[in-house]
């Protein structure tokens, strides 16, 4: 088939951009009607712009910086004690704002991964079929009879403490050695490396279907090669439950995160929102309650926001999967 | 219609029940025993077979079952070496080789399974089961730590011994293969040879994991040891539920004390135990007994959790508040023969070969803010390796490298970098564990030795790998404490010896120096005595100039009781002396009735 | 049916192939060894040694040739890692001293003196509340349940439950904060992990089939009952209850293992010695055989629950296909 001259493709490339750039407009209209999805929207990119300015050197600086003597409650009388502090005097303002770098990290990279894992093995299995799709299936059947957050913890456990062949920075000077896995990274590998299945799953079973369709075919008939096909014709025509997908996985990501730090298994060089809430575990009880609260609600309005996006983008996106409401 | 009517009663049925059921149970408070006495442990614990179990909460516990030939007396401090089930001190000869025992006479086991003996009362112990007891330390398939603590390298043909158990199938281990170092002179009468001399052997045999265990027991019951102790001590265990509750009751078969035999005549006023039953409830967390024990749950609680110290004592002169002082509760504080350190690596090729960047960091590490602030005051600064209740210990000595003073430090910084030809390159800490102290511990000196213009990460790691790095001699920086096993400076000294700096050996900071090891060669062979401790005064000496420890603190125990309870003292060594508490029952029902 | 149901128990046997595969490589080739961990302070290379063997660490990884040619046994031929755990023979716990078996029996019952009741009322309210609410469709209580679900699924459970534990067990100590205790008293202790566990989760549940019963009330025979002239409630509760059961029950059976396995989180918070609380300390402790073990139980346990569900579910509603 792919000795035939490719310049007789029936359904232009063009038109299927014109169709999906219509599609997204349409979708982008619906969006914009939804006052609360546009207001979730900004509380997302309010978000990550924190967590882009996070990587400033001041933030680095400021979380190991003592304001005071121990504990102290939150106060307006200086930016920096306005959520109080910890145990060692540090600002909780500061290290509530430092986790927005982790959080963003881990549910960039981990999205990434898991996404194109998922996406990557969804259109192979449902476009070639056979035996292919024999293997994938098993491959997410498998992974998904083992319950996700024991999965998880398997990954971190298997990976803690493990030598790495790693890129390091030393005098200025780079080059490949052996270390251990930083806590982030290791994070980011469990939780891409386990969530891929639900994407997977999906886009397999909308590949499945699109692969009968008319443009799939006379889009083959002309001889158009399989990659292009994969990357022009089919996955703009999924890629809307990626969207989806993502914004609903990060509110996964960054609460596993919590769940990983309360078992030990997590962060532990730097701040996160999972540590400030695993180490009010104790201060709690004896009312120390900002660092709690500060860090619940971060993970609570960002999570919130996302979950409700989520839901906008779905009714927007994919009317179809919308549930009877 | 009806189907749906149905489910919906059995369901309301159901929670009703609930919910019933939980506001009796809340009504109704436990049954609590008069004559018990209540108190925590807060780690779990992994066997309670005297010959694998080495970690400090679970030989406490044990302690109470089963005895060693030796034991210290309570609550004499410094610490007494007394006879438990030997009948006296070793007979050493000569040449220091040959130590021969005689064991006490009419010593019973008990068994509360009644299974290895009808009655539940054993036959009375032999030279034979004490030989027993060792040769299962040595016994390759039960993988006990302690073989190579206590007896390794040590007991003529003991080393053979575990050769054998090696190759040998699991189940034909045979126990009556001899050795040569252990033998029964008679039915009462141990003798054993040693390898080299071995002053420190008197208190190995002390150490929990050398405790008698019953032949017949032990056969019987195999591995299964682990959960039914049958010993020779003043209590037996009655009920055990893993991480959630041990209860000792008073040994039937006991002698009555430590330091007589089984024949003795005691009036029962003199016998131990006075407390006929011990319940140790499970706490991972400290906060929760805490809160028990203020409502007098409990009767003794070994340490006050950081976060509720304020609620407790006076930060300021750490005492109890008035409050706490009237409701009935005492406070005996106690340093802990244990200590805190940072270790540098001798091999490292910055740290290894800088003394003055050592000595600086040393001095730059505030030790007094650091116990204050993070321990609430419950430390006392370390001046050398040695920790206070030892001998050579001297609170008064100022060392001029734990003594906090930056502008020394700075000064000696300049001669650092000068002996690394060029500034200092970042480096990094290891620490041993990943929970919120150590991460502030680890950050609390990180911004101590940035002032001294140090830039140091701290990398921290399960204590596993943290071991397997520390052993392998692959770090630069490293935190770990070390904790005496006996009242001897040999049980720090030996971690600088130049002997066992290579790779898993126990001189972490793989440390040598001819001239130290030619000391410690000298005082490791030496009974004690003044000769003795001036060495030991050199050696220390020697340690405190090279610094590859900084020496940073000894943890003081803030235990805590109310004053129905005798004055409970904590013991380092041996664990367990429960037997000697005395409870006032009355006092107790009357403070309890007004809670 | 019968031949689905046949096809249906086939395909559950390459899943669990691969589960073992997958627990296999992540526990036993990647992982690092545990026997460290055991040793304390002091350990040596002697005691590494005799602690990897008690453990079956120094068995071959897949076959192991040399063992059989020296016994002249099949048998031991296929003493290795990876036949042990194919065959549930877990090398027993360090930290126990106890086989993996053991654990689960006496751990086993916690967790399920927690989940049991928990699942019930759980179920019971979210069906309430679902049916409830979709008979109000975007009325004041729908828009209320629908926001407080959405709230409750975006805070982390770890704050619910900390803060349930703050303010029953520390301020107004009507529960226990923590621990636990057998036989009759257990109620006291577990009634606080039930309500948060309720608390966690009731939100998600009741936007769950809330969805499930809109679903139904939008098909026609729920239209024809009402055309029919049945009232409302008679159609909610014999009707649209009767098909919602359909997903209830497969759901049910689907969590069965996570009633067992318990919530980490929560049983590690409130010290509740049951499964949950075994994984985590097994983490802790880095006790090998007990995650690896679990982690494999569950994940068969979870397979098998999987095609039970399938096949009730092809029998309750005959328009299931194997696709």
């Amino acid at each position: 088939m792919s000795m035939m001259a490719p310049s007789i493709s029936v359904v232009p490339d063009s038109d299927v951009a014109e169709i999906s750039r219509s599609l997204w407009g349409d979708a982008w209209k619906r969006l914009s009607r939804r006052p609360s999805a546009m207001i979730c929207m900004g509380i997302v990119a309010v978000y990550l712009l924190v967590g882009l300015a996070s990587f400033l050197p001041v933030f680095d600086r400021k979380i190991e910086q003592a304001v005071a003597d121990g504990y102290q409650g939150p106060s307006f009388k200086s930016f920096d004690r306005l959520l109080g502090t910890d145990i060692q005097g540090f600002p909780v303002i500061w290290r509530l704002l430092y986790g927005t770098r982790v959080a963003l990290l881990i549910t960039i990279f981990a999205s990434v991964l898991s996404l194109g894992i998922g996406v990557t093995l969804g259109i192979v299995a449902g476009y070639f079929g056979g035996w292919i799709d024999d293997i994938i299936t098993w491959l997410f059947t498998t992974v998904s009879s083992v319950p996700w957050i024991l999965l998880m913890i398997a990954m971190v456990y298997a990976l803690k403490g493990r030598m790495f062949p790693w890129f390091v920075i030393e005098n200025r000077r780079p080059h490949f050695a052996w270390a251990e896995m930083d806590p982030t990274v290791m994070i980011i590998l469990a939780l891409g490396l386990t969530d891929w299945v639900g994407i997977c799953r999906l886009i397999r079973g909308e590949v499945l279907k699109h692969r009968e369709r008319d443009y799939v075919q006379a889009a083959r008939a002309a001889g158009v090669g399989t990659g292009r096909i994969l990357s022009r014709h089919i996955l703009p025509n999924v890629f809307h439950l990626v969207i989806i997908s993502f914004s609903l996985g990060a509110v996964a990501y960054v609460q596993a995160e919590v769940v990983l730090t309360f078992l030990g298994l997590g962060i532990t060089g730097r701040p996160s929102w999972g540590r400030m809430i695993d180490d009010a575990k104790l201060e709690l009880l004896r009312g120390v309650w900002w660092q709690a609260v500060a860090a619940t609600a971060a993970i609570g309005i960002l999570c919130l926001a996302l979950n409700l996006l989520g839901d906008a983008l779905r009714d927007a996106l994919d009317p179809r999967l919308r549930g009877a409401d | 219609m009806r189907k749906v009517k149905w489910i919906f009663f059995v369901y309301v049925g159901i929670v009703a029940i609930l919910t019933v059921g939980l506001g009796v149970s809340l009504s109704i408070s436990q049954p609590r025993d008069p004559q018990t006495l209540y108190s925590v442990y807060l780690a779990n614990l992994k066997s309670l077979d005297p010959a694998v179990c080495n970690d400090t909460v679970g030989s406490a516990i044990i302690a109470n079952i089963y005895e060693c030939l030796y034991g210290y007396e309570y609550p004499t401090k410094p610490y007494k070496l007394i006879p438990q089930l030997a009948a006296e001190m070793p007979k050493v000869s000569e040449d220091g080789l040959t130590y021969t025992i005689k064991l006490k006479k009419g010593v019973r086991f008990y068994d509360p399974q009644k299974r290895a003996f009808p009655d539940g009362i054993g036959p009375e112990m032999k030279a034979s089961d004490v030989i027993h007891s060792w040769k299962r330390v040595a016994n390759f398939h039960l993988a006990s730590p302690n073989y190579s603590t206590i007896f390794q390298d040590k007991i003529v043909g003991l080393d053979d011994f575990y050769a054998y158990t090696e190759k040998a199938p699991k189940e034909k281990v045979d126990y009556d293969r001899p050795v040569e170092g252990l033998k029964a002179l008679d039915d009462y009468t141990v003798e054993i040879k040693l390898v080299r001399p071995a002053p420190q052997l008197r208190f190995q045999l002390a150490h929990g994991g050398s405790s008698v265990v019953s032949r017949k027991a032990s056969d019987l019951y195999g591995e299964g040891l682990n959960k039914h102790p049958v010993g020779t001590g003043p209590y037996v265990m009655t009920q055990y539920l893993e991480d959630q509750r041990i209860i000792f009751e008073a040994n039937p078969a006991y002698r009555g004390r430590p330091d007589v035999d089984g024949f003795a005549k005691l009036k029962p006023e003199d016998r131990l135990p006075q407390i006929k039953r011990v319940q140790f409830d499970y706490f991972r967390e400290q906060i929760p007994a805490w809160l028990l024990f203020q409502q007098k749950y409990y009767d003794l609680l070994a340490n006050v959790p950081k976060e509720s110290f304020n609620q407790a004592f006076n930060p300021d002169t750490q005492e109890l508040w008035p409050e706490m002082k009237a409701k009935g509760i005492k406070l005996v504080k106690t340093p802990e023969a244990s200590m805190y350190y940072i270790g540098f690596n001798f091999n490292d090729k910055i740290v290894g070969k800088n003394k003055p960047l050592r000595q600086a960091m040393s001095m730059a590490h505030n030790r007094e803010r650091y116990i204050k602030v993070y321990r609430n005051g419950r430390g006392i600064a370390m001046n050398g390796p040695i920790p206070p209740g030892f001998e050579t210990y001297d609170a008064n000595y100022k060392n001029p490298y734990t003594t906090f003073n930056l502008p020394a430090a700075r000064a000696l910084m300049e001669q650092a970098i000068r002996i690394n030809g060029g500034p200092i390159p970042p480096m990094t800490m290891l620490m041993g564990d990943t929970d919120s102290d150590t991460r502030q511990w680890a950050e609390y000196l990180v911004s101590e030795w940035k002032e001294i213009g140090l830039n140091i990460r701290p990398e921290y790691n399960t204590w596993a790998r943290f071991q397997e790095l520390v052993d392998a001699r692959e770090t630069q920086i490293y935190q770990l404490g070390w904790a005496a096993d006996y009242p001897d400076e040999q049980t720090y000294l030996m971690l600088f010896y130049g002997k066992y700096a290579p790779v898993g050996g126990v001189n972490s900071c793989a440390y040598v120096n001819p001239k130290y090891d030619e000391l410690y060669e000298k005082a490791s062979v030496m009974e004690p005595g003044p000769e003795r401790l001036k060495l030991y005064r050199e050696m220390i000496a020697i340690i405190n100039e090279d610094c590859f420890w900084i020496h940073s603190y000894c943890p003081v125990r803030f235990d805590l009781q109310y004053d129905w309870l005798s004055d409970y003292v904590f013991m380092d060594y041996g664990g367990g002396y429960r037997q000697f508490l005395t409870l006032d029952v009355k006092k107790r029902q009357e403070k309890m009735s007004h809670r | 049916m019968w031949a689905y149901i046949v096809r249906r128990i086939l395909l559950t046997i390459p899943t669990v192939l691969g589960i073992v595969l997958l627990t296999f490589v992540l526990f036993t080739l990647v992982s690092k060894d545990p026997a460290r961990a055991y040793a304390g302070k002091q350990a040596n290379e002697t005691t590494l040694r005799a602690i990897r063997h008690k453990m079956g660490l120094d068995k071959k990884p897949f076959f192991d040739l040399e063992g059989a040619r020296e016994k002249h046994s099949i048998k031991a031929f296929f003493d290795t890692q990876f036949f042990d755990l194919l065959f549930f023979r877990f090398p027993q716990s360090m930290r126990y001293e106890d086989s993996v078996w053991h654990l689960l029996k006496t751990k086993g019952p916690v967790s399920l003196a927690i989940q049991v009741p928990a699942f019930l009322i759980l179920l019971g309210l979210e069906l309430a509340i679902a049916l409830y609410v979709a008979n109000h469709r975007g009325k004041t209580a729908d828009v209320l349940v629908t926001t407080i679900s959405i709230l409750g699924m975006s805070i982390p459970a770890l704050s619910i439950y900390l803060a349930a534990q703050w303010f029953f067990g520390a301020q107004l100590q009507i529960f226990p904060v923590a621990g636990w205790e057998g036989g009759f008293y257990a109620i006291q202790f577990a009634a606080l992990p039930i309500l948060c566990v309720i608390f966690s989760q009731l939100g998600w549940g009741a936007r769950f089939y809330r969805t499930v019963v809109l679903d139904e009330l939008g098909s026609d025979y729920v239209r024809t009952a009402r055309a029919k002239g049945l009232p409302q409630r008679e159609v909610m509760l014999t009707h649209v209850l009767r098909n919602v059961m359909i997903p209830v029950v497969t759901n049910t059976v689907a969590a069965l293992p996570f009633l067992l396995l318990g919530a980490l989180v929560l049983e590690h918070l409130f010290q509740i010695p049951g499964m949950g609380e075994l994984i985590v300390q097994s983490i802790f402790n880095e006790d090998r055989s007990v995650v690896m073990g679990l982690v494999y139980l569950t994940s068969i346990a979870y397979c098998i629950a999987l095609l039970l569900s399938d096949i009730l579910y092809s029998v309750v509603d005959p328009r299931v296909s194997l696709r």
